[in-house]
């Protein structure tokens, strides 16, 4: 919104100038993804801090490495490249830095999905926001029960528009190993989040 | 088909709308017949749509790259911010004051001075913001949310023109100065002119003399690296009265040379209008000769037509006097008569 005139610029002419040194092009180039890889990450890690930290963390690589980018209109996938591997490592080391999450793990919570107390992080607020931060933590937790592989898979395809070609090429993997993660983690996704009471039609009446 | 097929393979991609025509094809041929695949495929898109509920998040804190020193421990020479605001320029003539001998060079994130044979490690010199990835190692710090609101407003650091500066990877960062492309050539000289005479000259007085108090008045300065010798640039960090001193002798500089180019601007268009002027009068000068010349001519032909004229008529005046009382009558003239009036004619 905001933010809207950094979209209009092209990743090749801010990385370009990113290369040759210019900070206040990579800081456009940061004001342009912060949001996306954030969000990425979160939705993989499932913790606000841990994303924030691995959010600059990448983008942190991302100076590090802008240099040797040498096309820099794959800058995207690049980008999630990096935010992926990172988010995967913190992840297979289990070191996650904060273990204060104000989200609790969905197996430690025993609140039902639902129930009046269950969103934490959300200020009072009319039914609808309520309601949508409440869909919001049910769908974090469920996405947080799939594997890995699936989940970075998922979130990217429906988080993030690529298509099934493009996350391959980001994990290195078959194209049809990717579809086959996407139509097994939404399975998954599909079990868990009955599970949790979030079914279509409540949604539908939720979100009036 | 059967159903893990179709599920493995075409399901997802026919969900995504990914799927080629002929896949396409024969996941709905297959569905028409298959109530359970349809089913599967209506429980991926709920599940799609729903997940689709959770919107992108607002980030709660910035990430925005700061400058921060990469060598915790070692003190480093913190440019002001008066220093930061004059600029790369002003920059580099405090450093080729405060080193004025030796070189100079960034890399690994530190300002190396050496001198001699010997190396020492000097300073960090604070560099802008907008400059120079090599020269120093950078972190990213989360700011608060108006740490960087808008990208546009200008960091205090950033000078004038330096959107255009370039940094050569892990070399010196030049700066753009004051005035554009126009002016850049000339300021590279300026800087030249501004260190040696922020310095002194090596002849008139020691740079240390001039541009460093000495170690008296320095009691607060807080360190001193290397003996100060006529040959040796005494190395230190400079104190907020050298620094203060330096700026305000960069400015009068600055002013003296911006004066002078203005006189000298001045100057040549002075002499540019004098040329001119002097080029018309010559030029009018030489047409009003061509004139009066060209009248003088047309005078003179004039004036001899007319003196012809008067002699013709005076002799024919005195022809006709001569002839006497027998004025000539129409044809009846004397054969000297006629040879007269022949010659006159000529």
């Amino acid at each position: 919104m905001e933010d809207n005139w950094t979209i209009s610029i092209s990743d090749d002419l801010l990385v370009e100038r990113s290369r040759r040194g210019d900070l206040k092009a990579f800081n456009l180039l940061i004001r342009k993804w912060e949001k996306s890889v954030y969000n990425f990450i979160y939705r993989f890690v499932g913790r606000h801090e841990e994303a924030q930290d691995l959010c600059q963390e990448t983008f942190v690589r991302v100076y590090e490495k802008i240099e040797g980018l040498k096309d820099s209109s794959r800058f995207k996938g690049w980008l999630y490249t990096i935010a992926a591997n990172l988010s995967r490592d913190r992840l297979k080391r289990g070191d996650l830095k904060y273990t204060v999450a104000l989200e609790t793990t969905p197996e430690a919570e025993g609140t039902q999905p639902g129930s009046p107390d269950s969103p934490p992080a959300i200020a009072p607020s009319p039914d609808a926001e309520a309601y949508k931060g409440e869909v919001r933590e049910i769908i974090m937790k469920a996405l947080q029960t799939i594997p890995e592989q699936q989940r970075m898979a998922l979130v990217l395809k429906i988080y993030h528009g690529m298509t099934t070609a493009e996350i391959a090429d980001l994990t290195g993997d078959p194209a049809g190993t990717i579809r086959s993660r996407l139509f097994h983690g939404l399975r998954k996704m599909q079990k868990a989040l009955g599970e949790m009471g979030l079914t279509k039609e409540e949604l539908g009446h939720g979100l009036q | 088909m059967d159903c893990n097929k179709i599920e493995e393979q075409y399901l997802i991609a026919y969900l995504f709308d990914e799927a080629t025509e002929e896949e396409r094809r024969t996941v709905e041929t297959h569905l028409e017949s298959c109530p359970k695949c349809r089913a599967t495929l209506s429980g991926l898109r709920a599940t799609v749509t729903t997940m689709h509920e959770w919107k992108d998040e607002d980030i709660p804190h910035r990430v925005v790259l700061m400058r921060e020193s990469s060598a915790p421990g070692r003190k480093g020479f913190v440019a002001p911010l008066w220093l930061k605001g004059l600029g790369w320029a002003a920059a580099a003539a405090v450093l080729a004051l405060v080193v004025s001998q030796g070189s100079v060079r960034y890399g690994d994130g530190n300002l190396t001075v050496s001198f001699g044979r010997g190396e020492s490690q000097l300073a960090r010199v604070g560099e802008e913001p907008g400059f120079g990835p090599d020269v120093d190692r950078d972190r990213i710090a989360p700011a608060g949310e108006e740490g960087y609101d808008s990208p546009r407003e200008q960091t205090p650091g950033t000078a004038p023109g330096g959107e255009k500066g370039r940094t050569a990877p892990g070399g010196f960062a030049r700066p753009t100065p004051p005035g554009g492309d126009e002016g850049y050539a000339a300021a590279r000289g300026e800087e030249q002119q501004l260190a040696q005479r922020l310095e002194g000259g090596p002849s008139t007085t020691s740079p240390t003399e001039n541009m460093l108090p000495t170690s008296d008045s320095s009691s607060s300065t807080p360190q001193r690296i290397g003996p100060a010798s006529p040959t040796q640039a005494e190395i230190r960090y400079a104190s907020m009265q050298d620094l203060e001193r330096q700026r305000a002798q960069s400015l009068a500089f600055f002013q003296e040379l911006m004066k002078a180019s203005e006189e000298q601007r001045a100057e040549q268009w002075r002499q540019t209008i004098d040329y001119l002027l002097s080029a018309v009068n010559d030029q009018r000068q030489r047409d009003m000769n061509e004139i009066m010349m060209r009248i003088d001519a047309m005078g003179a032909g004039t004036l001899s037509e007319l003196d012809m004229t008067n002699r013709r008529l005076d002799n024919l005046t005195q022809n006709v006097m001569a002839s006497g009382r027998q004025p000539a009558r129409q044809t009846g003239r004397t054969p000297e008569q006629a040879r007269q009036d022949s010659e006159d004619e000529k």
